[in-house]
């Protein structure tokens, strides 16, 4: 941690909301991007790294100073998009079973978006796909991909965010990119016709 | 060949975490092994392409809406000692349940003190009442005393406020005598207000006269002054007094009271005793407690109380006096109103020729006649009250009247003994209520609790989704 940064805490820990501004102007896209890989779509990131952002500057008095800032941070972000996660599960919403209403019974039915031709052009741009085949992958192992092989962490700072050790960083990179590897493969049509 | 411990190697060599010697020996594995070798192809493309991922940038307005949110977070943050002081408090799920369970039984308390297992929040209310009737009654007195001793104000009343009780009308040349009533709800408003118009018409001229409340409360005025009110001149004041006091000898106290009183000219109304436990050791030593009420001659009142002190110590004294001279003079006036009234239905009577108006005003008669029996019953009772105060005795027996006479001096150790004793006493028996309380709340308890508590956790759920 360097010295500016130890001075921008203090000022922070007194209420300075500039100075905390200052402080994250470097990690919040990292965060939004962390955000962004975790949840698949940029309203939920955005707004999820919002209120990640708003838990650090309220819970600052508790940060170490002897422990990273931007790991703490990353950390904080992780643990929000859980439990955004968390939340989407049990808000699932079943598409078999009818909603009932005053006016009788109804059924759910997903909206037809093949024939939308941005989404054409969107669902074949390479990232995208990449994306959507992180979104099927198991919170814990997504994490570790995001944090690895996106934003290009090391196992130790990777296992100090998600507070496991490295022991688990590894098998769960490992296991992570087997699953990923496996998805792409049968989507490989779209990458190739992208990047060949 | 065993390639699995391989691929982990492969993973590791991608992220540049092998050292020399496991690097050297995976790159020879390799060498031979196509299957690893495509396996580190697949892998490394797969880093290079998540790697290549485009950096997404901060969507438009991200850092204003951050700021705003900050600054709100920031007023929070103020209040942050006072989530402090919330946090070591409801840390934990027993403190939870603990106010939770004081909650419902809070909201337990209330049910049961409403429906009257707990009488005293009751009987506050009704003493409430009654004070708020006395001073209604007062009220009416006020108004009615106004309109008996100033007769244009009566003719005001009568005119206002009242709604003609009896209109009588009677045509002597049809021989008819037409009596109407209208019931006054309220009887206090209703004599009050008596206003009835006899209309005579006469063969000829169609004289009428009338007799109205104006001269009822004229001739009430004059003969305000006889009989009754000439024996209770000056204040009538009702005296009463509370007493408790300790005896040596029930007994032989008591016979010395009741000759007291017999001398005096009063009378013994009520009296009642018991024995209590004194040394819950030895069944010999119980005691006798009780109490009487007496009826003392109001002239002979304080003499009487003054010497109450001779017999023992008396712990506790009140009296009251209570002045009802306008009350009982205004009641009279009542009456006397009442009595005119009689006289003139009686009248009215005599000349009524019809069945039918003879039983009508038959009715109203007996109707006064109740009334003023029901006030002349009141005004007995107060001269009753008047003549002979009431005193109440509260007598206990003890061992020794001495125990009961302080010391002229403590010195702090014993003050201090004392009241911690006193202390402990009253947390014991504040316990023993309570408990006594909670076991026969029970009941009502069990049912509330449960439903509060099912209540409490599904909000609880719900609140911590």
């Amino acid at each position: 941690m360097s010295d500016n940064e130890a001075l921008l805490l203090k000022k922070i820990k007194n209420g300075d909301i500039a100075s905390f501004e200052l402080l994250i102007s470097n990690y919040q896209v990292y965060a939004y991007n962390v955000a962004y890989r975790m949840l698949g779509n940029e309203e939920d990131a955005k707004d999820i790294t919002q209120e990640a952002l708003i838990k650090v500057y309220k819970s600052i008095h508790k940060f170490k100073e002897t422990s990273s800032f931007s790991t703490w941070l990353y950390r904080i972000v992780m643990n929000t998009c859980k439990d955004e996660l968390k939340k989407r599960k049990e808000a699932t919403i079943s598409l078999d079973k009818e909603i009932q209403t005053d006016d009788g019974s109804m059924s759910m039915e997903i909206g037809d978006e093949r024939l939308n031709p941005s989404r054409i052009v969107e669902r074949n741009e390479v990232s995208h796909v990449v994306q959507e085949a992180i979104n099927t992958l198991p919170d814990a192992n997504r994490m570790v991909i995001v944090l690895r092989d996106i934003q290009g962490m090391s196992y130790e700072e990777i296992s100090q965010v998600i507070k496991e050790p490295i022991g688990t960083v590894k098998s769960r990179i490992n296991r992570g990119r087997g699953q990923l590897k496996k998805i792409l493969m049968e989507k490989k049509h779209l990458i190739l016709s992208e990047q060949y | 060949m065993n390639c699995d411990r391989y691929e982990d190697q492969i993973h590791l060599y991608v992220d540049h975490r092998l050292d020399k010697k496991e690097k050297e020996e995976l790159l020879k594995h390799m060498e031979t092994c196509t299957h690893c070798q495509e396996m580190y192809e697949e892998i490394n493309a797969l880093k290079d392409l998540l790697g290549g991922m485009q950096m997404k940038e901060l969507p438009d307005g991200f850092e204003d809406e951050l700021h705003v949110k900050l600054i709100e977070a920031s007023a929070e943050k103020k209040e942050t000692w006072i989530d402090k002081i919330k946090e070591t408090l409801w840390s934990g799920p027993k403190v939870k349940m603990a106010v939770s369970f004081g909650g419902v039984a809070l909201a337990a308390v209330l049910v049961i003190g409403n429906s009257g297992l707990l009488p005293s929040i009751n009987q506050l209310q009704s003493a409430d009442e009654s004070a708020v009737y006395e001073a209604s009654e007062e009220f009416y007195a006020d108004d009615y005393n106004g309109a008996a001793t100033s007769e244009p104000m009566a003719m005001e009343m009568a005119k206002d406020a009242a709604p003609t009780i009896a209109t009588i009308t009677e045509n002597t040349r049809a021989g008819e005598v037409s009596v109407t009533f209208n019931e006054a709800v309220d009887p206090i408003i209703a004599t009050d207000s008596a206003n009835y118009t006899l209309k005579s018409s006469g063969a000829e001229n169609g004289e009428t006269f009338g007799v109205n409340e104006q001269e009822i409360s004229t001739t009430d005025s004059d003969q305000g002054t006889d009989s009754e009110e000439q024996k209770f001149t000056g204040r009538l004041i009702i005296k009463t007094a509370n007493l408790s006091m300790d005896i040596d000898d029930y007994d032989a106290t008591s016979t010395e009271i009741y000759r007291m009183v017999d001398d005096m000219g009063g009378y013994i109304s009520d009296t009642s005793s018991y024995y209590y436990i004194y040394d819950r050791y030895d069944d010999t030593k119980n005691k006798k407690s009780g109490y009487m009420t007496l009826r003392i001659p109001h002239q002979f009142f304080d003499q009487f109380v003054g010497r109450l002190g001779e017999f023992g110590n008396i712990t506790n004294y009140s009296s009251n006096a209570n002045d009802i001279t306008k009350r009982y003079r205004d009641t009279t006036a009542e009456v006397k109103n009442l009595e005119v009234r009689e006289a003139k239905l009686r009248e009215i009577m005599g000349k009524a020729e019809e069945i039918k108006d003879i039983i009508e005003v038959e009715r109203e008669l007996s109707r006064v006649r109740s009334e003023i029996n029901r006030f002349q019953s009141v005004l007995a009772d107060w001269e009753d009250l008047v003549t002979l105060s009431t005193v109440t005795i509260n007598m206990t027996e003890v061992e020794d009247l001495k125990i009961n006479v302080k010391p002229v001096d403590k010195d702090m150790l014993t003050k201090a003994k004392e009241g911690f004793i006193y202390t402990v006493n009253r947390m014991v028996d504040t316990m023993e209520v309570f408990i006594i309380w909670l076991v026969s709340a029970i009941p009502v308890l069990l049912p509330v609790g449960l439903v509060g508590g099912i209540v409490f956790r599904k909000l609880y759920k719900r609140w911590r989704k």
